[in-house]
């Protein structure tokens, strides 16, 4: 619920500023997106928004991703546009990953007092890369882009071995182990966004 | 500003080559540190007392409790005092989870083998008999790799690996440990309830090791075997019965029978020829763990569901037991979720999860009345004798005083160490 609310806060931030702001110098865009790494490929969706200043934009973004686990990104936006026609740009996203597994993504433990599922932390967030603006008239574009992204994140949970008929386990008799994970997911990232401004 | 673009252009194609998921791990292993056999006898001896680290069964042999900490040995604790139990003493046996007592021999497992001690002066016991490699189940596959040593104790080593996703998960142990599972968190319940006369000790409801008749009896999961213990110092092996049911988790022996626990039902088994024990009859409920005690006419059984233990059910049944070829359900009463039990007299004390230890009247077996619940901890087992209740749980031994049961409270605590 924390994580929903962080991303509403966000949305209602870039909304508040593109309506305060001048529309040529504010910009808002979701984009729509697959990401193709080692395990699978996953689609992705984010909405990013902030200032235009001259060949720079800066601004904030949020979005979902599942790839592997889903995880909310939530992120600073920096884009330069170059070229004669400054329809070619470069882009970073720096921020924080925040874990939003769903119910099977979690794993779980059974005690004997019942079931204990993993916990997760939020990690780094990045996205970098290069696009193109395509030109739909009205103000509107299509922004294709291309992107290496890493998402980080870290799953801890108790991992006892137990005797199968509850013999006690041969390590310290069923001794809570916790085990944390830190996980680095790499990715290439390919983003469809329409740029509503 | 060219070449930048260029590179720009050529770096997800560049990239492409770094895909790979990676996961850094953090957790720790056991390494086992091994003795021969003729090490850990030399070792099996009184020391001074320890921290309890993982209280498992129990059993009260007159002023004093043997407390099983669960593969390191025993605690002899004084109750002469119980108002201030005293630890006097640690018994080192690795790889011990059951025990029981016999007169002044106590009887323990020792990994595979059942070792006798002579308990006579609790401070100062000494090793009578092994009985090596009864208790195959008990054997940790790769873990014992030489037979002729033993696992005297773990060595937590804390470790960071590196691995890609597709690398798998590393275990948490130094080999891959065949016969093992790792798909469940399971502390098994501690012991007792009364199981034994004046000259045995008071083991219990979810005990694996039970005495009757001079024999000792002991359970694995589908088997019961039979041990001659008429020279009491020196137990001798009779024989192995097949439980097929499986499961099986607790016995009791009560006159001349033994109530086995099994995750589907209770076995009730004749030991009227007590080296050949014949099954009688059996109650067949839902999946669930299942602790048992009985006295001439009932049984009482608590069934815990979920987890580990499946099923959904949390209760009581109370079986007539007085045709014991053909048990016959009394009464079920919902509970939370229980676990070991005792009986005294015709008070029934229950461990029921995080409500704490339940106190009924049981004199009416069609209408069992709580009395009193004593909460604030979780036990998982108890011995009621004599006005005291002893109860295990994670965190503590508890020592309950009910002479008063209306006003029954908990007099003293021993602390169990916290990891």
């Amino acid at each position: 619920m924390k994580k929903l609310l962080l991303i509403a806060f966000i949305l209602a931030c870039v909304e508040v500023n593109a309506q305060s702001a001048q529309k040529n110098k504010s910009y808002l865009m979701p984009q729509l997106g697959i990401m193709d790494g080692d395990q699978s490929t996953n689609l992705q969706f984010q909405v990013v928004g902030g200032i235009v200043s001259k060949n720079w934009r800066i601004g904030m973004g949020a979005g979902l991703d599942y790839y592997s686990v889903r995880s909310v990104p939530v992120f600073v936006d920096v884009r330069n546009y170059f070229g004669k026609k400054k329809k070619a740009f470069a882009f970073a996203n720096l921020g924080y990953n925040v874990p939003w597994p769903m119910e099977d993504q979690y794993k779980t433990i059974f005690l004997q007092t019942g079931t204990k599922k993993s916990e997760f932390k939020m990690g780094l967030y990045t996205d970098a890369g290069i696009g193109y603006d395509i030109d739909l008239g009205k103000q509107k574009n299509l922004s294709v882009s291309i992107g290496y992204t890493i998402k980080k994140f870290s799953e801890k949970y108790d991992d006892r071995f137990v005797w199968i008929w509850g013999w006690p386990m041969p390590v310290p008799g069923g001794a809570q182990s916790d085990r944390t994970e830190e996980y680095t997911f790499r990715r290439l990232s390919l983003k469809a966004g329409f740029r509503l401004w | 500003m060219k070449t930048l673009r260029y590179c720009l252009l050529a770096l997800p194609i560049l990239l492409v080559s770094c895909m790979k998921d990676t996961v850094k791990e953090s957790y720790s292993f056991y390494k086992p540190v091994y003795q021969t056999k003729d090490e850990v006898k030399a070792g099996i001896k009184n020391s001074p007392s320890e921290s309890i680290t993982k209280p498992g069964k129990i059993v009260l042999m007159g002023n004093y409790l043997f407390l099983n900490d669960i593969d390191k040995g025993i605690h002899v604790i004084d109750l002469s005092d119980v108002s201030k139990p005293q630890k006097i003493a640690f018994i080192h046996i690795p790889g011990c989870v059951d025990i029981a007592i016999n007169g002044n021999n106590l009887y323990a497992d020792c990994y595979t083998d059942l070792v006798t001690i002579d308990i006579t002066d609790p401070g100062n016991v000494s090793v009578k008999q092994f009985l090596n490699g009864v208790f195959p189940h008990r054997y940790y596959g790769a873990f014992s790799a030489d037979t002729g040593k033993v696992i005297q104790k773990w060595v937590k080593v804390d470790t960071v690996v590196h691995r890609t996703m597709s690398g798998g998960t590393s275990k948490n142990f130094e080999f891959n440990a065949g016969g093992l599972t790792i798909w469940s968190s399971f502390r098994f319940s501690s012991a007792s309830s009364f199981a034994g006369t004046a000259t045995t000790g008071i083991a219990g409801s979810t005990a694996r090791f039970g005495l009757q008749q001079n024999r000792l009896y002991t359970v694995s999961h589908d088997d019961l075997q039979v041990f001659n213990v008429t020279k009491a110092d020196a137990p001798a092996y009779v024989k192995k019965v097949d439980l097929t049911q499986g499961g099986i988790e607790t016995i009791f022996p009560y006159k001349n029978n033994l109530f086995i626990g099994g995750q589907s039902g209770m076995y009730i088994y004749s030991t009227t020829n007590p080296d050949d024990p014949q099954k009688l009859g059996q109650f067949v409920h839902v999946r669930a763990c299942d602790p048992v005690i009985a006295d001439d006419s009932y049984a009482y059984v608590t069934l815990k569901g979920g987890s580990f233990c499946g099923g959904f059910s949390n209760q009581l049944d109370v079986v007539n037991i007085k045709s014991l070829a053909s048990p016959q359900l009394v009464k079920t009463y919902p509970l939370k979720s229980p676990k070991g039990l005792s009986k005294d007299g015709s008070i029934l004390f229950i461990c029921d999860g995080t409500d704490g230890l339940k106190l009924f009247n049981a004199a009416d077996v069609s209408n069992i009345t709580l009395i009193k619940t004593i909460g604030g901890f979780e036990p998982d087992d108890v011995i009621a004798y004599q006005g005291y209740a002893l109860a295990v749980a994670t965190d503590g031994i508890y020592f309950i005083d009910y002479h008063d049961l209306s006003n029954a409270k908990v007099i003293s605590k021993i602390q169990v160490a916290q990891n």
